[in-house]
C-alpha cells in the first residue's frame, strides 16, 4: 500500500484512497484524476497556496491520481493527503509508515476540521495505520480509542513531524462522561398529564413508538421533549454508532452519553428524512438512531414521507439505494408523533367548538389511517389542562425524570437479560414467532384476550403489538408473567379513546 | 500527399533551418528611426536583464522571436528555464505595468515559450515571469519581479 492515503466516505464507511503523484517537466499545471467532485478539484488551489506557505513552490506538470479510480471521491478532506503526496514528490519529504491523512487546508497552511474523522479512525484502527487528523477532530478520534493518531494544526508542524524534527502531539484517548445528563424539560416540570407521562415511561422502557393526539396548547411537544430525559444513557456500543453517524453527517459532537433528539418539520422531504442525495448522506431518521425522532403535526407530512418511514421503523435500519451505489444506515429510532384531532384542533374538546367540515375531517383521517398508524403501539390523548391545574403554582408535579429513568433502566435490564441470548434488546423488536413462544402469559389472561378480541377488531400484527406492550408493562411492574391488568392497559393504549375519532 | 508525410516533411525542414518556423535570435530591427516607446522598452529590457542577473539567474537569450510573438529574456534559474516578459512604463500612465499583461498576451507567451522548449528538445521545468519597471524622472526606477505568472490561471 502506498504510504500516503486519504479516505472518502461511502455511507458511514471510510474507503481508503491512495494518493499517487507524478511530476514531469513543463509549465506548472495540476491535474487531479480519479472521479474527484468539485471540492476535490478545487483542492489544487488550496494545496498550492498551503504548500507555498511552508516554502514548497510547486512546479512542472503535476498529475495526482486518486485510487481506486472508479469510486467517486468527495469532500475537502483529501486536501491534506494531496499536499503530503506532492511534498513527497517535490519537497523531499518521505512518509515511512502507511498513514491516513485527513483535513481541509486553509490558504495559510492551517488545518480545518472535516466530517468523516470517526470512520477514518475505525479504518486506521482496524488496519493498523497511522492517522493524522486536524485539531478540531481530535476529541472524536480520541473517543474511538486504540488509534495511533496525531493531531495536526498546521502543515508546517506536520512536515516537521514527518522529517522527524519536532514530533506532533498524539491524540489522547477520551472517555465518555458517565455523569447523567440533565433532563430538559424534567418530567416534574410538566403539570398534569399523568396518563401521558405513564405512556412515555412505557415507550422508553420497551422502545415503543408513540402518538400524542390533543388540541393545540395541550403540551404534546413538551411531553415529547421530556422523553429524551427518561431514556437510559447510551451504552459504549450505541455511543460509537451515534458518533460515527454524526461524524459522517458533519453534525456536532459531544462526549455526553445523551441520546439524540431530532425534531423534524413537516415540510421535510423524504430524502431529508431517510437519507440520500448524490453523496448518500444519512437522513434525520439515522441521525436520530438510538434516540428520539419527533414528528410534530404528523398528518401534515406528505404521504410519501410517511410511507417511506414504514420500512425503517420495522427493520431498525434503512437501505438508501441510488445510481451511485447503496448504503445501509442504522435507523433504530423511538418515534414520537404528535397531531391534532382535526384540522382546527378542537374536536372532542369540552370547551371549544370544532369548526371543521365533514369533508375536511374525512381528508384528515385518510392521511393518518392505514399502515403507518399500525406501527405505532401507544396512542395517547393529551387533554387540555383544567383551569385548576393551570393555575397551580407548586414547583414540582409528580416524579422527576431521574426517578422514572431508574425504573426504565431496570425494565430494560430485565428485557436484555431475557432476549439477550436471542440477539434482541427490547420488547418492541421481538419477531412474532419468538414472541408467541417466549412470552409468559397467565392462563386466565388468555380468556381475557379472547373476550377483548370479540369486541375490538385486531389483526394478527395488532395483537402481537398489544402483547409486546403488555410485556413491557409487566417488566416495569417487575412481574414475571403478564397479568390481565397489563394486557388491559396495553389494549387501552391501542384501541382506547385517543383515536376514537378515527372511527366515524 | 498524406497528412503524415506532410508532417514528416515539415519536421525535417524545421530541423534543418529553425528560422523557417519563425523563431530567430537577435533584434531584427535596424537601429535607425526608433520610436521613443521602443527606445524606452529596450532600455527597460536592459535594466531587467541586469536585475535578474543580480538575483542569481543567468540570461541565455534576449528577444527570442517566433511567429506568435517575442520573448524578451530567456534565462536560467537553477534547473529551471525562465521566460521573462518585461514591461516598462513611465510614471503617470493610467495603469501600472503589471496590469498590462492580459490573458491574450499570456496565451501568446505560453505558446512562444512552448515552441522555444520544443525546438530545443528541452523537457525540464519552465515558468514565465514578469519584470515590471516603472521609470520616474530623476529617481531610481522601481523594479518588480513577479514569478510564475501563469499559476492559478492554467
Amino acid at each position: 500500500m502506498n504510504p500516503v492515503s486519504g479516505i472518502t466516505l461511502r455511507g458511514v464507511q471510510a474507503v481508503p484512497v491512495e494518493v499517487e503523484v507524478e511530476t514531469t517537466g513543463g509549465l506548472f499545471s495540476v491535474s487531479v484524476v480519479g472521479l474527484p467532485d468539485a471540492a476535490v478539484k478545487e483542492a489544487r488551489e488550496r494545496v498550492r497556496a498551503a504548500l507555498r506557505s511552508v516554502g514548497i513552490n510547486m512546479r512542472g506538470r503535476v498529475a495526482v491520481n486518486l485510487a481506486p479510480a472508479d469510486i467517486p471521491k468527495e469532500g475537502a478532506l483529501l486536501d491534506l493527503p494531496m499536499a503530503v503526496g506532492i511534498a513527497c514528490s517535490q519537497g523531499g519529504l518521505s512518509v515511512k509508515r502507511p498513514s491516513l491523512f485527513l483535513g481541509e487546508l486553509a490558504l495559510d497552511g492551517r488545518l480545518r476540521g472535516v466530517r468523516g474523522a470517526v470512520p477514518a479512525a475505525f479504518l486506521a484502527r482496524d488496519n493498523g495505520l497511522d492517522l493524522y487528523v486536524p485539531e478540531d477532530n481530535a476529541p472524536e478520534v480520541g473517543l474511538v480509542g486504540n488509534v495511533n493518531a496525531w493531531r495536526v494544526d498546521t502543515l508546517s508542524a506536520l512536515f516537521a513531524h514527518l522529517r522527524e524534527e519536532a514530533p506532533l502531539a498524539r491524540v489522547e484517548p477520551v472517555h465518555a462522561l458517565d455523569e447523567p445528563c440533565a433532563a430538559d424539560p424534567d418530567m416534574s416540570d410538566i403539570k398534569g398529564q399523568v396518563a401521558a407521562k405513564r405512556a412515555l415511561e412505557i415507550a422508553a422502557a420497551g422502545h415503543h413508538n408513540i402518538l400524542f393526539v390533543g388540541s393545540p396548547g395541550s403540551g404534546k411537544t413538551l411531553l415529547a421533549r421530556a422523553l429524551k430525559g427518561i431514556l437510559p444513557p447510551l451504552s459504549d456500543r450505541e455511543l460509537m454508532e451515534v458518533i460515527l453517524l454524526r461524524s459522517a453527517a458533519g453534525a456536532e459532537f459531544s462526549t455526553l452519553r445523551e441520546r439524540p433528539f431530532r425534531s423534524v418539520h413537516h415540510t421535510a422531504s423524504s430524502v431529508a428524512l431517510c437519507g440520500g442525495g448524490t453523496s448518500l448522506r444519512p437522513g434525520e431518521i439515522s441521525l436520530a438512531s438510538r434516540g428520539v425522532l419527533f414528528l410534530d403535526e404528523f398528518p401534515e407530512f406528505t404521504r410519501d414521507v410517511l410511507e417511506a418511514l414504514r420500512q425503517p421503523l420495522e427493520d431498525g435500519q434503512i437501505t438508501v439505494s441510488r445510481a451511485s451505489g447503496s448504503v445501509v444506515y442504522p435507523a433504530k429510532v423511538l418515534m414520537v408523533a404528535a397531531c391534532n384531532p382535526c384540522p382546527c384542533g378542537y374536536l372532542g374538546d369540552p370547551l371549544e367548538r370544532c369548526t371543521c367540515s365533514a369533508s375536511s375531517l374525512d381528508r384528515y383521517r385518510r392521511k393518518l389511517s392505514g399502515p403507518i398508524l399500525d406501527r405505532i403501539d401507544l396512542h395517547i390523548s393529551v387533554p387540555r389542562l383544567t383551569p385548576e391545574e393551570l393555575v397551580s403554582m407548586e414547583g414540582k408535579c409528580g416524579e422527576s425524570s431521574a426517578e422514572v429513568r431508574q425504573r426504565v433502566t431496570a425494565a430494560r435490564n430485565v428485557q436484555s437479560k431475557r432476549w439477550g441470548r436471542l440477539g434482541f434488546e427490547c420488547n418492541s423488536e421481538i419477531p412474532e414467532r419468538v414472541l408467541r413462544r417466549h412470552i409468559q402469559i397467565m392462563p386466565e389472561v388468555k380468556n381475557f384476550i379472547l373476550q377483548a378480541l370479540n369486541r375490538v377488531r385486531l389483526s394478527g400484527r395488532g395483537l402481537s403489538r398489544v402483547l409486546r406492550v403488555s410485556r413491557t408493562i409487566a417488566d416495569l411492574a417487575g412481574a414475571e408473567r403478564i397479568e390481565t391488568a397489563h394486557v388491559a392497559e396495553a389494549l387501552a393504549y391501542r384501541e382506547g379513546e385517543a383515536l376514537s375519532w378515527m372511527r366515524p | 500527399m498524406t497528412l503524415k508525410r506532410a508532417l514528416e516533411r515539415s519536421v525535417k525542414r524545421r530541423e534543418a533551418d529553425p528560422a523557417l518556423c519563425g523563431l530567430q535570435s537577435g533584434d531584427a530591427r535596424p537601429d535607425k528611426k526608433r520610436a521613443s516607446h521602443i527606445e524606452l522598452g529596450s532600455r527597460g529590457e536592459d535594466m531587467a536583464a541586469a536585475f535578474i542577473t543580480r538575483e542569481g539567474m543567468r540570461v541565455i537569450e534576449r528577444n527570442a522571436r517566433c511567429r506568435f510573438g517575442e520573448i524578451d529574456i530567456v534565462a536560467e534559474d537553477g534547473d529551471e528555464i525562465v521566460f521573462v516578459e518585461v514591461r516598462t512604463r513611465s510614471v503617470g500612465r493610467l495603469l501600472p505595468p503589471a496590469f498590462t499583461v492580459g490573458p491574450e498576451k499570456l496565451k501568446r507567451l505560453v505558446r512562444s515559450a512552448r515552441i522555444w522548449t520544443e525546438l530545443r528538445h528541452y523537457e525540464g521545468f519552465w515558468r514565465i515571469d514578469l519584470v515590471a519597471i516603472t521609470l520616474s524622472g530623476g529617481t531610481e526606477p522601481l523594479v518588480e519581479h513577479i514569478k510564475g505568472i501563469t499559476e492559478g490561471i492554467l
